[in-house]
């Protein structure tokens, strides 16, 4: 029989030594604290308010999605209210079929300092999502091509890029926006007269839940043009202290040309990938951090943890099983299943073609998050191809994952 | 030592190359510690992976107290623990429903990892008791100190060298005959 040192000489020359791979990913996750050292970190959408305060500290301008999309709820939601007003559903659509690009001008609040902020769009042929955009504040500027959304830093003077259109306005202000948004609640609407101009203007003032927590807005309308004049937001339900921003004035344009929407960063600029996080995720959406949302990872890797609670979830989506897709996407829980059923037929999706494996790593701080893309087919045949944020969690019942949402917005997949 | 903290003060602020640095000249002893704790050199390597990024985040605000080599093989043994109950409590729950699996002493992927000749090795820490293989493989794999690992295990000295003691002797009974020296 051996000696005890023998064998504990035996253990000692065990060598694993770490693959090529673990090195990538490792290295991979390093480029990225780069960026979280420098300064806050970026991550997916945040609030309306935010999605300019990013500009200010943060890098991305997903965060736009989020609360454009707000925007665009709650203008529409307005529009098609039975109002004390003679607004009918039928005149806001008119109203705003003709209008493919808008520019937004106001000023945003973070840290105590107020930053201006221009933000130009311009809708795609159909209306119903974002083409292009360019957003400028303070030291950032965003700007959107080919199916990317590009953060150009100036202070850093780096150029971020990331896949999909995440710069907001998703879905467009049109027409088949209304019918999302006319399931839509919790909002008032008050009618009187601008003393500057004399002309009769509506105040609408709402709440909602976003990926990036809650967010209360109010909003003021032109009665006659039907059209949205200005805009504050706050990061809470109750429009309470200082908002995040302030849209003082918006512009309609029929067309926007490409001219508008153009930015070129200074010659020589690097281009790197922007990192992937949630900031501050278990305190903007304490539900991603409930052990009852989500599924558990246990004995399952990661990529297979992400494809199963995908396909749970569109699974879900497709037998209108609402409960289920709350438990999977805690974003949604407090959507009424009015307002889901009318996200269901506006995305209209019929078949999961395929749900591929995860593009990206990243880290929040409620553990790992991967970005998955999947592919889903759409009455009419056409094929998309979207991305969906997975957070895991480590908690006292073991690995689980949930569904964080949506990174950008969906595009036409090739073929 | 000097160097450590040196690195650790760059690391604060900020500097990745100071990051890189520490990852090379620790992931070879961290992966084969987590391998040693899991048999499963993917697992080992999540569980390193994870332990870099928990590292990454304390970026400007960690203070080391001890060694990083020993910070850093405490973080993946309190990782891998998890994992292993994870992965225990997982295989509990399907045994009834899954084939009787191969002896962990004839697992190919042990000898893929720990090479042909250590292959039985992997084979004898698989048949030891959790408690008593981490007591065993950070004691020699990480050259911790027993009442280190006693922190770490939440027990009291005289147990971790208990557990040693016991690992290291069913490891000898195990290995008997099956290796050359």
């Amino acid at each position: 029989m051996k000696k005890t040192d023998e064998i504990s000489q035996i253990i000692r020359q065990i060598r694993v030594p770490a693959s090529s791979n673990l090195d990538e990913r490792i290295h991979h996750e390093i480029d990225h604290a780069v960026l979280s050292a420098a300064t806050a970190p970026a991550g997916p959408e945040l609030t309306f308010g935010e999605m300019f305060a990013l500009f200010l500290k943060r890098r991305s301008a997903r965060y736009t999605l989020a609360t454009t999309l707000g925007l665009a709820v709650l203008v529409a939601l307005f529009l098609i209210r039975p109002a004390p007003s003679a607004w009918a559903m039928e005149q806001a659509v008119e109203a705003l079929k003709k209008y493919k690009g808008l520019q937004f001008t106001g000023y945003v609040t973070r840290d105590g300092k107020t930053i201006p902020i221009d933000l130009w769009a311009r809708s795609d042929v159909t209306g119903d999502s974002v083409e292009a955009g360019l957003a400028k504040a303070g030291d950032i500027t965003v700007w959107t091509r080919d199916n990317k959304t590009y953060t150009y830093d100036q202070a850093e003077k780096v150029v971020y890029v990331e896949p999909g259109i995440t710069l907001g306005l998703d879905p467009w202000p049109g027409p088949k926006l209304l019918t999302l948004l006319n399931k839509m609640k919790d909002y008032q609407a008050l009618e009187g007269d601008d003393p500057a101009t004399g002309r009769p203007r509506v105040v609408v003032t709402c709440s909602t839940d976003s990926m990036g927590g809650p967010e209360s807005f109010r909003m003021e309308f032109d009665v006659r043009s039907k059209l949205l004049v200005s805009v504050k937001t706050w990061g809470n339900f109750r429009q309470e202290g200082a908002p995040e921003a302030a849209f003082e004035k918006v512009l309609f344009f029929e067309n926007l040309p490409d001219s508008a929407l153009d930015f070129q960063p200074p010659a020589g600029t690097p281009f790197t990938n922007m990192p992937l996080t949630i900031p501050d995720a278990g305190t903007r959406l304490p539900a991603l951090s409930d052990p009852n949302c989500g599924i558990s990872a246990e004995g399952m890797t990661r990529e297979q943890a992400c494809q199963k609670i995908l396909g749970e979830l569109w699974e879900a989506q497709l037998h209108t099983n609402f409960a289920r897709v709350r438990q999977l996407l805690p974003y949604a829980a407090n959507w009424s299943d009015d307002f889901m059923l009318a996200e269901c037929n506006r995305e209209a999706m019929v078949q999961v073609v395929k749900i591929g494996g995860i593009e990206k790593t990243g880290s929040s701080n409620l553990g790992p998050l991967a970005l998955v893309p999947g592919w889903l087919r759409y009455q009419g045949g056409s094929v998309v191809e979207v991305w969906m944020i997975v957070q895991f969690r480590e908690t006292d019942h073991g690995t689980s994952c949930v569904i964080f949402g949506p990174h950008g917005y969906a595009l036409n997949a090739k073929g | 030592m000097l160097r450590e903290m040196h690195l650790v003060w760059q690391f604060n602020r900020g500097n990745t190359e100071a990051l890189r640095e520490i990852y090379e000249e620790h992931k070879h002893e961290l992966v084969t510690l987590a391998a040693a704790l899991l048999l499963d050199k993917a697992e080992a390597e999540d569980v390193v992976h994870d332990v870099f990024v928990g590292f990454m985040r304390a970026g400007g605000r960690f203070r080391m107290t001890g060694s990083l080599k020993g910070f850093l093989a405490t973080c993946v043994a309190n990782r891998a623990r998890n994992q292993n109950k994870s992965k225990w409590k997982h295989a509990s729950e399907e045994s009834a429903a899954t084939e009787q699996a191969a002896p962990d002493h004839e697992r190919p992927d042990l000898a893929a990892m720990f090479g042909e000749e250590l292959k039985c090795v992997g084979g004898a820490l698989a048949e030891l008791p959790y408690e008593q293989r981490e007591a065993v493989v950070l004691r020699l794999c990480s050259g911790m100190r027993f009442q280190a690992i006693a922190r770490t295990q939440g027990v009291s000295t005289n147990t971790v060298q208990g557990r040693y003691r016991y690992g290291l002797d069913k490891l000898k009974t195990l290995l008997d005959g099956k290796l050359n020296l």
